[in-house]
């Protein structure tokens, strides 16, 4: 049993966030439901601001309560990208919600807090029931983001088949952590990992089955192919802001725990199961980008494109499992954070102004009504295509070489091949804005304050990374990511 | 040469300084850019002079690390690199000066010279680079700047989608650079050229893997420089403004293919493949264009298809170990190419912004300074004795025939023959004659100013005719540098502390016969077009299909539709039919058993979402099953 | 160890599902040999004394009953947790009081909310 004894104050922040998170959630329905509650969306950004300054400066040498819960570099690096991404997706919400009457402003928030709290607490699990926990703590908070527009048929849509495709993920996930639980009577992954030559040499096929439903149930969450079906869907459907919470935050998360799980648990047999996540890493990357050059739709774009950028992130995993390539994918979520919430916020602009359309078409002439805008636009673009200069490009560069060095030529040349690719659909937006004329209708646009922060943070992100990679390279390299 | 970084970064804060103020100073902006470009060039001078005297300057810090590994960026002065500054810094310097006057129309005139700042920055950041890594970079962002500035006037449909064929174009000969890279990454460890020649020399790659390293980063040059068979973007990129077309497409740009070669030639002469490879291309290259050249009447066009010539002639020299017949004729070249493209500006600006060289003649007499300046690019350009391309192009002769073979310089010989033929069928149908578009009141659909477009052609401002007039100098005196006389200066200086091998060098009878070649060409354009004694249409009508298929350019462009694009975007199609297609058809599937089995089961099914569903559970079932038989768990 | 021992295990839930198959099959037969059978008119119509059902079985539900419905199950899973905390608390302590005032706290303030958004109202 868990002793009462373990050192609680590791999970301070957590604690601290899920104290905010329902002060947040007490103080919007006292105050009255239907209002524009903008304080309740500054409180918010604050509560996810304090827990930021509570994970570096609570326990940074770390540790671990019982088996199930670990505080990390791993766990601490991961758990502020997902909270300054929380918080950049409320600040560049803010506007969007108090122009659309229909959603209830704090209860977004507060259910944007717990999000947080439950990636939290994913990152941080070494047991599977824990980790189940965070995962459905994000998980039906999303459904619920999903659609949070519940007059509008596309979110309800959205919402709907997220809940059902979501749980048939989880009961994915269920079903393969039934099977090590059957097999080893643990769910503590240090135990299964310790377990695991043995298992599987005697029980081969049932270890393999148990694998691959778990990775095909996280795999929904970041989306890869053939589970990234709903993807398109609901990013189209939901109200973007929320689109940019799932392309990042949830999908980060999900990687998080990919990594977590199949670290501390499956890495023994690596061999086994290294050349299915490259297949699926190939598959994932060659149908993200070809169907995305199709698409006409900027949300739908950035689904399929998202698909393949999940891809990119699962050559390093397939590649090797070590310190070194962990290095490699936080440093490409940190970079793909940046840019893809940068994107979504200038979408979620630029879609609001056009009448709420998403087409591509509504980024014409962008350079002349917001020139800053269009050129913040083009650097995301770019940077999530792979251009020097940019964060992309170097988060690239790391996981080609890695994919070199691993002896992985051929996903590195099919991820290069690809993402070659990719620069035809992005530049058919850089086209749109700049080499198109404004539609008649179409004002100068005025930029809020929020989304103006998000994009000159998430901007000077992208662009510093790309030209001094070696900020968060040398840092990242001297980590021991897990204990 | 410490402070060569300076070069790059002048342009850059001009590009800075444009970005946020341009709207301010409007068409003052030219002025921030001339005097960025005037500063990169004195300093370019300097780290010449400081080279030619010393050795090759080289700083580099460390910029990323990589597990082991750690990636450095810096700069370097070589004896290459300070003369590629110099062709860099004074063409992008007189386009500056070219283009005040040429875009003062254009109300975004700052924007303008804000992309030409950018790209004066990438591309002397290129040739600066210290390893082919920063030269990827680099090579990157020239080619972005090439995009924006081709597509800069995007209201012409044609501008924008040139801008994004050049752009996608080139990134295919990309993906064979990079992949190139990495895989010489993978052998050397470095990126650095030192470390590779050392690496090279040493016989450190082996044989197969040499060849396919060069062969890759060949196909990065190829793209660049609008080799065959992927030159189809650069005609099109003639899109853009003139003044762009000189620099980006004549003298610069398209040249860092050449460049490449040149900085990774130890990797190309290690492998006896590449360079034969190499070698043909550039023949044959130099030949295709030049015929295509011979039929074109758009005054750019012409002058594009014979970049891509003289460009597969330089490609030809370094196949044949002609290092620096190929630099040099790079070199010579840029000169008289910009040149040329400057003076058709200065020409279309003076007949109201049409190209077409049926609707002019008659030039002579209207604007003298144009039309001899002219006049001597295209002297130049045909290898007239004592002009600068008679000498370069008279090395890279002795090239193709000494380490070459007899199809290859024929097809040199041939292709000379050419150039000087359709250079002057374009000087005489302009200049010489009678003006042919006087009465012409076709509108124009640039949107340029109404007011003067029906008057008399007249000589542009010193803005214009001043960059030819320096230009012209530099088309007579360039090729002096390497003069056979005084030892071959430029050989000594560029081959220095490179172990290239021997230059090969042509004997008198053959510049007899290069110069007999160019002045046949003159001749019988001459004799067409301005004598008149032999028809215009003389060998269009002998031979009408030949004809028709160069008008076509070989049918190129639709064939590469038809191979190429159209498989792309139907697989993307594909994929994307098989992500709604197969939900589609599983929908009849289902939707059939739900309506039988929904009275029973309930009302709310609507099909398609189960459909995921049903997808994701038998793609994951496949999945397994795949594995499962790949690994032999059922066995 | 191997497969069969681990499916050794799954014999009990084997033996459970054939028990739980047999048990009602064995009762209803063997009541039918038992009881006396004596069916008329009047004694097989729906409920004797009840009212001929109409329509469907499946009708749609007003939404509030299932927030209702919601607002039951958590109360009565609080109940499931606050017998063994209430029978255990000599040994659990200060901490364990701590715990459930935690829980108690969160539920409440879910009561609060549907309270405020008006789920408890019916109309």
């Amino acid at each position: 049993m868990l002793a009462f004894e373990a050192t609680w104050s590791l999970m301070t922040p957590e604690i601290v966030l899920g104290a905010l998170a329902m002060l947040v959630f007490t103080i919007d329905f006292m105050t009255g439901i239907h209002e524009k509650k903008p304080f309740i969306g500054r409180l918010s950004i604050f509560s996810l601001l304090v827990t930021a300054v509570l994970v570096l400066v609570m326990n940074p040498q770390g540790g671990q309560i019982g088996d199930t819960f670990l505080v990390d570099p791993f766990a601490m690096v991961f758990k502020l990208i997902i909270l300054v991404g929380v918080a950049l997706v409320i600040m560049m919400s803010m506007n969007y919600l108090d122009r659309n009457e229909d959603i209830y402003q704090g209860e977004y928030y507060s259910i944007l807090l717990f999000t947080a709290l439950g990636a939290m607490i994913m990152v941080s699990s070494a047991d599977l029931i824990t980790l189940f926990i965070g995962l459905e703590i994000v998980s039906i908070s999303s459904y619920a983001l999903a659609g949070f527009k519940k007059h509008n048929i596309d979110s309800t849509e959205a919402s709907i088949k997220y809940i059902v495709l979501g749980g048939t993920a989880s009961a994915f996930i269920l079903f393969g952590m039934s099977y090590l639980y059957g097999l080893t009577g643990t769910t503590s992954l240090y135990e299964i990992g310790a377990a695991m030559p043995e298992l599987f040499a005697d029980y081969t096929v049932m270890i393999m089955i148990s694998l691959l439903f778990m990775l095909g149930g996280f795999g929904f969450k970041v989306s890869m192919v053939p589970f990234h079906m709903w993807a398109p869907d609901v990013y189209y459907g939901a109200p973007t802001p929320v689109t940019a919470f799932l392309a990042t935050v949830s999908k980060l998360a999900a990687f998080g725990i990919i990594i977590r799980v199949f670290t501390l648990g499956f890495e023994s047999i690596y061999a086994e199961w290294a050349f299915i996540v490259a297949t699926i890493a190939a598959i994932t990357m060659i149908v993200g980008n070809f169907i995305a050059l199709t698409q006409q739709d900027v949300k739908r774009l950035m689904a399929y494109s998202g698909i393949a950028q999940a891809g990119y992130i699962l050559v390093p995993i397939a590649t090797v499992l070590n310190n070194f390539s962990i290095t490699v994918i936080i440093f490409y979520s940190v970079a793909y954070i940046m840019m893809t919430l940068g994107a979504f916020s200038i979408i979620t602009l630029v879609s609001e102004q056009s009448g709420r359309k998403t087409g591509m078409d509504t980024f014409a002439g962008l350079y002349q009504r917001s020139p800053y805008m269009a050129v913040a636009m083009a650097i995301f673009l770019l940077s999530l295509a792979g251009l020097p200069f940019t964060a992309g490009f170097i988060g690239k560069a790391n996981i080609f070489l890695l994919a070199i060095n691993g002896n992985m030529l051929w996903l590195a040349i099919i991820m290069i091949v690809t993402s070659i690719i990719s620069f035809y659909y992005y530049f058919g937006v850089i086209k749109q804005m700049f080499m198109a004329e404004p539609k008649p209708n179409a004002e100068e646009i005025k930029v809020p304050g929020g989304i103006q922060a998000v994009v000159t943070v998430t901007l000077a992100g992208t662009v510093l990374l790309g030209i001094l990679p070696n900020l968060l390279l040398d840092l990242f390299t001297g980590f021991n990511w897990m204990i | 040469m410490q402070l060569a970084w300076l070069i790059p970064v002048f342009p850059l804060i001009a590009f800075l300084i444009l970005l946020f103020f341009g709207r301010l100073l409007q068409e003052k902006s030219a002025y921030v850019g001339i005097a960025a470009l005037a500063l990169s060039f004195i300093y370019s001078v300097l780290a010449l002079f400081e080279r030619v005297g010393g050795e090759t300057y080289t700083y580099v810090f460390e910029w990323m690390t990589f597990g082991e590994t750690s990636l450095t960026m810096g700069y370097e002065v070589t004896a290459l690199n300070a003369m590629m500054l110099i062709v860099v810094t004074v063409v992008s310097l007189l386009v500056h000066v070219f283009s005040r006057e040429y875009m003062h129309e254009d109300h975004r005139i700052h924007v303008f010279y804000s992309y030409l700042g950018l790209f004066s920055f990438s591309m002397l950041g290129l040739v600066l680079a210290p390893n082919i890594l920063q030269l990827f970079i680099f090579w990157e962002l020239v080619g972005l700047c090439s995009f924006l500035l081709v597509g800069f006037w995007y209201f012409k449909p044609e501008a924008a989608s040139a801008a994004k064929k050049a752009f996608l174009t080139t990134r295919i000969g990309d993906v064979g650079l990079l992949i190139g890279l990495v895989l010489l990454f993978n052998e050397v460890g470095s990126f650095a050229y030192a470390d590779i020649y050392a690496a090279v020399e040493n016989g450190m790659v082996e044989q197969p893997m040499v060849t396919a390293i060069a062969l890759l980063v060949f196909l990065g040059a190829v793209g660049k420089s609008a080799q065959f068979p992927l030159h189809v973007w650069l005609p099109d990129a003639m899109e853009g403004p003139t003044p762009v077309s000189a620099l980006i497409h004549a003298a610069t740009m398209v040249a860092a293919g050449v460049y490449l070669v040149g900085v990774m030639y130890p990797v190309f002469l290690a492998s006896e493949t590449a360079l034969t490879v190499v070698a043909y291309t550039g023949a044959i290259t130099a030949f295709f264009a030049a015929t295509m050249a011979l039929v074109m009447t758009d005054i750019k066009r012409v002058l594009a298809y014979s970049t891509i010539s003289q460009l597969g002639f330089m490609i030809l020299a370094l196949g044949t170990a002609g290092y620096v017949a190929g630099l040099f004729h790079l070199m010579t070249h840029a000169f008289f190419k910009a040149l040329l493209f400057l003076g058709a500006g200065s020409v279309i600006v003076a007949v109201h912004h049409r190209q077409d060289i049926s609707v002019m003649g008659g030039l002579w007499s209207k604007m003298k300074i144009t039309s001899v300046t002219f006049l001597i690019g295209a002297l130049a350009i045909a290898g007239i004795f004592p002009l600068a391309g008679f000498w370069s192009k008279e090395e890279i002769l002795a090239s193709a025939l000494l380490n070459g073979n007899g199809f290859l310089f024929g097809l040199a010989l041939v292709t000379a023959f050419m150039t000087a033929f359709y250079m002057f069928r374009l000087f005489f149908k302009t200049f010489t004659g009678d003006y042919r578009g006087a009465h012409d009141d076709e509108d124009e659909a640039d949107g340029h100013g109404e007011d003067d477009h029906h008057g008399e052609p007249h000589e542009n401002t010193g803005f214009m005719t001043m960059p030819l007039v320096v230009l012209a100098v530099l088309a007579v005196t360039a090729g002096f540098v390497n003069l056979p006389f005084i030892g071959y200066p430029l050989e000594g200086f560029l081959t220095a502390g490179l172990n290239l091998g021997d230059q090969p060098h042509g004997e008198l009878w053959l510049a007899f016969l290069s110069l007999a070649v160019a002045a046949g060409g003159i001749l019988l354009a001459w004799a067409m077009y301005y004598k008149g004694s032999i028809s215009e249409d003389f060998f269009a009508a002998k031979a009408p299909a030949v004809h028709k298929l160069l008008l076509n350019k070989y049918y190129l462009d639709e064939l590469y539709t038809a191979v190429f694009v159209k498989p792309t975007v139907a697989v993307g199609r594909f994929f994307w039919e098989m992500d709604k297609g197969i939900v589609d058809g599983m929908v009849n599937l289902i939707g059939r058993f739900t309506s039988t089995s929904g009275r029973t089961f309930g009302k709310t099914h609507n099909g398609q979402l189960q459909t995921y569903g049903v997808v994701s559970v038998l793609g994951g079932i496949v999945v397994i099953a795949i594995a499962f038989v790949l690994r032999g768990y059922f066995g | 160890m191997g497969l069969s021992a681990y499916y050794d295990n799954y014999i009990i839930v084997l033996i459970f599902l054939i028990l739980g198959i047999l048990l009602p099959v064995v009762a209803l037969t063997f009541g039918r040999f038992v009881r006396p059978k004596n069916p008329y008119a009047e004694k097989v119509t729906t409920y004797e004394s009840g009212i001929q059902p109409k329509g469907d079985a499946q009708v749609r539900y007003h939404v509030a009953y299932y927030l209702v419905a919601l607002e039951f199950i958590i109360f009565d899973v609080e109940t499931v947790f606050l017998f063994p905390w209430a029978v255990a608390l000599d040994q659990l302590g200060w901490y364990g009081l701590n715990i459930m005032l935690i829980f108690l706290t969160i539920l409440v303030l879910g009561l609060a909310y549907s309270w405020k958004k008006r789920v408890l109202e019916w109309n």
